[in-house]
């Protein structure tokens, strides 16, 4: 099942709690990441267009 | 004839072809500069006066036997900071770095000389290109920020201190600074200049890209990096413009800006056509953080390991936050951007270019945030090419940009249209030095 906001950003702090961070700003940085980590993936999408070093087709006309 | 300082790359190496200015005598005019205004800019980590003498002297001797090297015979240019120059301090804006010497060129840097450049020093940046600021002021208020990353080097070519300075782009940090410091930049498609010797911010994002005071400039340049020229002359321009986003996002002035330039652009001649962003769209800035992070994490990781202390709060933050990314989520996040690329290219169709505002904002005031790059995101993503052409000032006279951006390796068009918009956007006012 996936998981709301909340749970993103509660799980992404616990984490870092863990591994001792918990000073400003890294901790506005941890929060903004994991509702990036959410919102990446609340979007469907199928594998196939990795990996990370693909270029951009070449010219299209 | 004006002073050499005020030269544009074109009309420089013009001049320098037909033996009417030496490229010592343009260096020195830049160098007196340069000693007039860096107190109050703080553009420039080195500016390698020797170093740039002795090569000057050389390409003035060439010059006056006729041998010209390149298209940038006799023209000095500012580096980034973070690209390799051989035997010239390169720091990275990290103290990290503050004592390296790099044994080679970065390839861009090669292949400038190559072309006849002359490499007037090193430009500053933000702490690995990312967001802690660097010292620099912005030409037109120093009170407000140039922006960021290519702090510098944006900085320098609106003051007059070099006609072409280089930078890198992974978020914003190519166009938000030109747009801020009112100059016109290029971001070359993702894999066009070898980004080999440059310090990473984030692999699969990184741009090399460059800053002048003209599109003739920019198409010179790339020109003589790649061999790429512009077509001859654009009638007709079809320009794009997205429906929602931005057109909304930014501030007030930019905004109006921004409409008001379309709607120049469209009496001017120019087909403007509504374009719908896709679904993908919404997710892109989130994919864009995620992939930044994690290979930022991946890349200081060792390094931050055993220094942590010497990274400054916000590098912290991306490499803390990036640590915790799991794999399965950088890769969602790659398969987002494939999606968006595709969809964009479609979007694209038979446009030329997709115009949009530059920044979200203005200039900020004061020096502690340089600024957003959520209107460049898209483009670094994508790794579509742009160009930033200066349209309009403030207010209170500080500048703002158009960012123009083209289907991958589309450069001719791209620089041609940007041409075409610079007549009909003419933009003559300079920075109050």
């Amino acid at each position: 099942m996936k998981k709301n906001r909340e749970g993103y950003v509660g799980e992404y702090l616990d984490l870092a709690k863990k591994l001792g961070i918990g000073i400003e700003p890294p901790t506005q940085a941890i929060t903004k990441t994991a509702e990036a980590a959410w919102g990446v993936d609340s979007y469907d999408v199928e594998p196939g267009d990795e990996p990370a070093e693909k270029s951009p087709p070449r010219r299209t006309r | 004839m004006p002073e050499p300082y005020r030269l544009t790359v074109s009309e420089a190496a013009k001049r320098i072809r037909s033996g009417r200015l030496t490229p010592i005598d343009l260096l020195e005019s830049l160098l007196t500069r340069i000693e007039e205004l860096e107190p109050s800019l703080d553009a420039w980590v080195t500016v390698d006066a020797e170093g740039a003498r002795k090569a000057a002297k050389v390409l003035t001797g060439e010059a006056r036997r006729g041998k010209l090297r390149g298209p940038l015979h006799g023209v000095p240019v500012g580096i980034k900071d973070i690209y390799d120059t051989k035997g010239l301090k390169t720091t990275m804006g990290s103290p990290l770095f503050a004592d390296n010497i790099p044994e080679r060129d970065a390839a861009v840097v090669a292949k400038l000389r190559e072309a006849g450049a002359v490499i007037l020093g090193k430009t500053e940046t933000t702490e690995f290109a990312y967001l802690d600021p660097a010292p620099t002021k912005n030409p037109w208020n120093t009170g407000h920020t140039p922006g960021g990353s290519s702090s510098g080097s944006a900085a320098a070519v609106a003051a007059r201190m070099c006609p072409l300075a280089f930078g890198t782009q992974t978020g914003g940090s190519v166009t938000r600074p030109a747009s801020f410091c009112g100059v016109t930049a290029m971001k070359p498609t993702h894999d066009l200049l070898s980004r080999e010797g440059i310090y990473p911010q984030s692999w699969s994002l990184d741009h090399v890209g460059f800053m002048t005071r003209s599109v003739e400039d920019l198409a010179l340049t790339l020109g003589a990096l790649t061999g790429i020229k512009a077509k001859s002359r654009i009638r007709k321009p079809r320009i794009g413009v997205p429906t929602t986003y931005f057109n909304e996002a930014g501030t007030e002035d930019v905004t109006r800006n921004y409409l008001d330039a379309v709607s120049r652009l469209r009496r001017a001649g120019a087909d403007i056509v509504e374009s719908k962003l896709p679904d993908s769209f919404r997710f892109i800035h989130h994919a864009h953080r995620i992939i930044m992070f994690a290979e930022a994490a991946s890349i200081h990781e060792a390094k931050f390991g055993e220094s942590p202390t010497l990274y400054r709060p916000n590098m912290q933050g991306e490499i803390y936050s990036g640590l915790l990314i799991p794999s399965s989520t950088y890769l969602h996040a790659q398969r987002i951007r494939g999606r968006f690329r595709d969809e964009m290219i479609a979007l694209m169709g038979d446009l030329d270019v997709l115009v949009t505002p530059a920044t979200l904002t203005p200039p900020l005031k004061g020096l502690a945030s340089t600024g957003d790059a959520a209107f460049n995101v898209p483009w670094s993503l994508t790794g579509f090419p742009t160009i930033n052409v200066p349209s309009g000032l403030t207010g209170d006279r500080l500048p703002l940009g158009i960012q123009l951006a083209a289907k991958p390796y589309d450069e001719t068009t791209l620089l041609s249209v940007a041409a075409w918009c610079e007549s009909a956007l003419p933009f003559d006012a300079e920075p109050p030095l």
